[in-house]
């Protein structure tokens, strides 16, 4: 697992999670029935497409008013497809990473917030 | 109330050093950090939210005498347009000029060019900025804007004009109150002299809406369509540039204030996040949108700051802030032939700024440095050390705004996504981007921000850059301003060319002090391009 430390301080820990998860191999031996968790094989374009399709679709949005592939339109399907397939790869990406939650909580904004703290000003 | 500051710290502007620190100072590291821990710890103890927001009540624009600094004689000045804002505010204030007869000659030069330049998506009738302009009273301290001929983006909202974000998504939109910083421009006497064209929704450059087909020209160009204005606050930075408007306001997500002003050889000013309220703007991300004013100096930038930056209880991200300065007091240069900044300042050097590009824009950014190193009381801090993780905190997929622009557009995307035209993809990707995502680039940005403040900016004051991506993420302020010109290897034209300079929180007086010392010495952000044939 690769650890990337900020300044050798145990605390601020941002860790790409490995990809190549491998199956515990120490399981005890009344356990070794159960099937072992296996990485699915990636998702093909053809499959993400109809995953997408069918995402916009549930959410009432219709692209097939787009054209299917035309470079001189503003937008098509083809390069909306595209664009989509590589968001959802990219998501994959961001899961990888595992940022301490016991030091970095999600933060909504980067202002200062002491309106919520009955302070006037500082 | 709207008012004239004399502050007694800065009585003698013109030569007393002896200010009071800027705010990045005292008041940002140690109390920015000490607040987002204890955010944090609120969050997790499960508090943060049970609060009742507090209520900080506006107190109305503070323009300081050093506002007013600058005087010439009206004979000097070939037209009225030339003239800064403050420049204007003082001739305006003496006497010498009143607020209609400087509207008019705006007016004028809109009729005559913007044609043109197509800087504009919405004008009021000339009748009735005319009519505006003569009920301003002349005299007195309350209204410092009088007669300053401004021109907004097409996304702030204002009440008697259309405001149509550049797209057909909102086409025909004509909102029933203006916007915040439109109501304070009003407030401080500012007269609206039309809504300023638009990238398509915030995004790239202004175009005719639904098509890939471009308006707004480069000022500097304007017989060339094919020479970008810069967006997505193409047309602020045209009518600033081409004086159609005095100056403007924009809105930066990524890059889209300081992008057309550098494009165009403005001064221009992404603040604070929450320094400037977002309270009737279209919005596109939450976390990410900043208002920054788009001006022709530093002085005439601090000036619409200093009026612009006021706790909004209808923007509840503009509570809590430590108090504004004096902004104008920053972007006065003092000092004699040779005027030094402010405040001792560590100017620190993006890495790969002097070398990532090996043509022109490099020679300019050298040259920058050097006017720089002469400056006294700067010190150069040579190539500045990125925080740690700094490429995968602020690069994609952790640097983003996921998911912002999808919840605020999806009853448009459902009437029609061919409305977004070529920017739908920004606006459906939300709906594919999962909720684990969402908070850990929350946490990135955190994250990030952390690290800026005490992994960046122990090491300089400000730093010169020309990766502006994590400002604008994290909410730290950034400046542009013109730093030479340069031939496009396209059009074959003499276009201006922009530095990039950030600061830690609150750290926009810094900024100002820098800008403003190097164009005490600097003529780049005087010349204008001539007006089209």
């Amino acid at each position: 697992m690769t650890r990337l430390d900020a300044g050798g301080t145990a605390e601020l820990r941002l860790t790409r999670a490995r990809e190549d998860r491998t199956v515990a191999h120490s399981l005890p031996p009344e356990r070794h029935e159960m099937q072992v968790p296996r990485t699915p094989p990636s998702p093909t374009d053809d499959e993400l497409d109809r995953y997408i399709r069918t995402r916009y679709a549930l959410l009432g949005i219709d692209i097939s008013v787009l054209p299917v592939s035309d470079s001189e339109a503003p937008m098509d399907q083809e390069r909306l497809l595209a664009n989509g397939r590589s968001i959802l790869r990219d998501d994959v990406e961001a899961a990888n990473f595992e940022i301490d939650p016991q030091h970095h909580l999600p933060q909504p904004f980067p202002a200062p917030f002491t309106s919520w703290t009955d302070e006037e000003n500082a | 109330m709207t008012h004239v500051r004399r502050d007694p710290a800065s009585a003698a502007s013109g030569s007393d050093h002896e200010t009071a620190p800027p705010l990045d100072g005292p008041v940002s590291r140690r109390w920015f950090l000490n607040r987002m821990a204890w955010v944090s710890s609120a969050a997790a103890a499960g508090t943060l939210f049970a609060r009742v927001p507090g209520v900080a009540s506006p107190t109305g624009p503070v323009v300081t005498e050093e506002a007013f600094g600058e005087s010439v004689r009206l004979q000097d000045v070939g037209e009225l347009t030339e003239l800064t804002v403050s420049q204007s505010m003082t001739l305006i204030r003496n006497g010498t000029l009143s607020p209609a007869e400087l509207i008019e000659a705006y007016v004028d030069r809109i009729d005559i060019y913007d044609d043109v330049y197509q800087a504009f998506a919405a004008r009021p009738g000339r009748a009735t900025v005319l009519a505006e302009a003569e009920r301003i009273p002349v005299g007195g301290v309350d209204a410092p804007l009088r007669g300053i001929a401004l021109a907004p983006k097409d996304n702030f909202y204002t009440s008697d004009l259309l405001t149509e974000g550049g797209s057909r998504v909102f086409e025909g939109f004509r909102p029933d109150y203006d916007g915040t910083a439109i109501s304070l421009f009003r407030a401080a006497g500012g007269v609206i002299v039309g809504k300023a064209q638009m990238g398509n929704l915030a995004g790239g450059r202004a175009r005719r809406y639904g098509t890939t087909i471009p308006t707004t020209r480069n000022a500097w160009t304007p017989n060339d369509v094919g020479y970008s204005p810069g967006g997505s606050s193409s047309g602020t930075g045209t009518a600033v540039t081409a004086r159609l408007a005095a100056a403007g306001i924009g809105t930066q997500t990524g890059g889209s204030v300081l992008g057309p002003g550098n494009a165009q050889g403005l001064t221009t000013l992404k603040p604070t996040f929450g320094r400037i309220s977002l309270h009737g703007v279209i919005p596109l991300s939450y976390t990410r949108d900043h208002v920054g004013p788009m001006a022709r100096n530093a002085l005439d930038a601090a000036i619409l700051l200093q009026v612009l930056a006021q706790p909004d209880p209808l923007d509840p991200r503009t509570l809590g802030l430590p108090k504004p300065p004096n902004y104008a007091l920053a972007a006065t240069p003092f000092g004699g032939d040779r005027p030094r900044v402010r405040w001792p300042t560590r100017v620190g050097i993006w890495p790969g700024y002097l070398s990532d590009d090996d043509g022109r824009t490099a020679e300019l950014r050298r040259a920058l440095v050097s006017e720089l190193e002469r400056t006294p009381g700067v010190t150069i801090v040579p190539e500045v050390t990125l925080p740690d993780d700094f490429e995968m905190l602020s690069a994609s997929p952790l640097g983003g705004s996921h998911g912002d622009p999808t919840a605020f557009f999806i009853e448009h995307l459902r009437r029609d996504v061919r409305l977004f035209a070529d920017r739908l993809p920004r606006f459906l990707n939300g709906m594919l981007q999962s909720a684990d995502t969402y908070v850990k680039v929350q946490q990135a940005r955190h994250l990030l921000l952390e690290r800026m403040v005490s992994q960046l900016f122990n090491q300089c004051d400000v730093v010169l850059t020309s990766s502006t991506g994590a400002f604008d993420g994290t909410g730290l302020p950034l400046m542009g301003f013109p730093i030479g010109f340069d031939t496009d290897e396209d059009t074959g034209r003499r276009v201006p060319r922009g530095s990039a300079i950030g600061a830690g929180p609150f750290g926009e007086e810094r900024l100002l002090a820098v800008v403003a010392a190097y164009q005490a010495v600097t003529d780049f952000h005087r010349e204008r391009p001539e007006d089209p044939a």
